[in-house]
């Protein structure tokens, strides 16, 4: 078997802002990406928010030393992997936050999907298998469901994934294996 | 490759590792090609309901709520700079006026009193000239009243 690296998930093409000076710019056009991989991380709006917010800010002060190399959405998405990271182990030690997954959002995002379905029967089923890669998603470890979101919710492909998260392309893969492992039991697809 | 993939062959098919005998396989195999339908159908459900989620609440949070606090103390510190500077040119202006009408006060009097002079040196009438050609008269407050005769 010869291996060959996927771009089934093409990331969205994204404008570049031409100056990382115009800052405004930068934060209008990426935010709702940064916000929104915080927010599936977290599962906490505020959190989400506030990482968002710091995700800006730091990149807003390391603006200087942007040199280009990688894409501005790799950079900011590098800062944002790490941030959620360290707020993880964060919130590890205050355990009351555990358990404060947002579920009635979660739930108002798998009826959305659901209303979009063909038949009642189909829609239902559908909001099922959703819930069942949100629940398996929280099962992950830290890095499988970085790895996991990057390319599935993020549209990242594997060199991107691995840039932004400092990994082995290899690495990368196997992460993507196992969450996928992981996802496809939960969601009973055994056969 | 007859046999239908394995739950792992899907799994590292979606994780990006695909090979040309899997690829004709599913192609081929319409079971498998389901089973791989089914678990892209559900990744992408779950990506939309991310991406829905996240506008949802996204939408009461102003997005340019980042801007750093270094910036807003960068403002003040511009605004304080510039009250400074407003307060020390007016201030400036205000001495600089002060002086300059008290200029143009000194001069006016200086003006006064030598109109004054005139005034009283045509004052003396013709008759009284010898007799002021006499005397010589003394410009300062020092000298006023006194005058000397010539000898």
């Amino acid at each position: 078997m010869e291996p060959v690296i996927t771009t089934r998930w093409n990331p969205n093409a994204v404008e570049q802002p031409r100056e990382i000076e115009d800052f405004d710019a930068v934060v209008r056009l990426y935010w709702p990406r940064i916000f929104r991989f915080a927010l599936a991380s977290l599962r906490d709006r505020d959190a989400a928010e506030s990482l968002a917010q710091d995700c800006f800010l730091k990149a807003y002060r390391a603006r200087r030393g942007f040199r280009g190399e990688a894409s501005l959405r790799t950079w900011l998405m590098q800062i944002a992997v790490n941030l959620v990271r360290d707020s993880i182990r964060n919130r590890r030690l205050r355990f009351w936050n555990r358990t404060r997954a947002a579920a009635p959002e979660f739930d108002l995002a798998s009826q959305s999907l659901a209303d979009r379905g063909s038949s009642p029967e189909g829609a239902v089923l559908a909001k099922e298998r959703i819930a069942a890669v949100w629940r398996a998603v929280e099962t992950l470890s830290e890095r499988q469901r970085a790895v996991f979101l990057l390319r599935f919710v993020e549209d990242l492909d594997l060199l991107e994934i691995a840039t932004v998260t400092g990994l082995r392309e290899g690495t990368v893969k196997v992460h993507l294996f196992r969450a996928l492992e992981s996802v496809r039991k939960r969601m009973g697809e055994t056969q | 490759m007859n046999e239908h993939l394995s739950p792992e062959d899907i799994s590292r098919w979606l994780a990006g590792e695909r090979s040309s005998e899997l690829e004709r396989h599913i192609g081929e195999c319409e079971e498998c090609s389901a089973r791989l339908d089914s678990m892209e159908s559900a990744l992408a459900g779950f990506r939309n309901s991310a991406h829905d989620w996240s506008a949802a609440q996204s939408a009461s949070a102003p997005p340019l709520a980042w801007r750093p606090p270094v910036r807003r103390v960068a403002q003040r510190w511009l605004l304080a700079a510039a009250s400074l500077l407003i307060l020390v040119s007016s201030s400036a202006y205000w001495e600089h006026s002060r002086h300059e009408a008290r200029a143009a006060e000194m001069a006016r009097a200086d003006a006064l009193l030598e109109q004054v002079d005139t005034e009283i040196s045509r004052a003396v009438p013709e008759t009284m000239e010898p007799l002021v050609n006499l005397v010589t008269w003394g410009s300062g407050p020092a000298n006023q009243g006194q005058s000397k005769v010539k000898q």
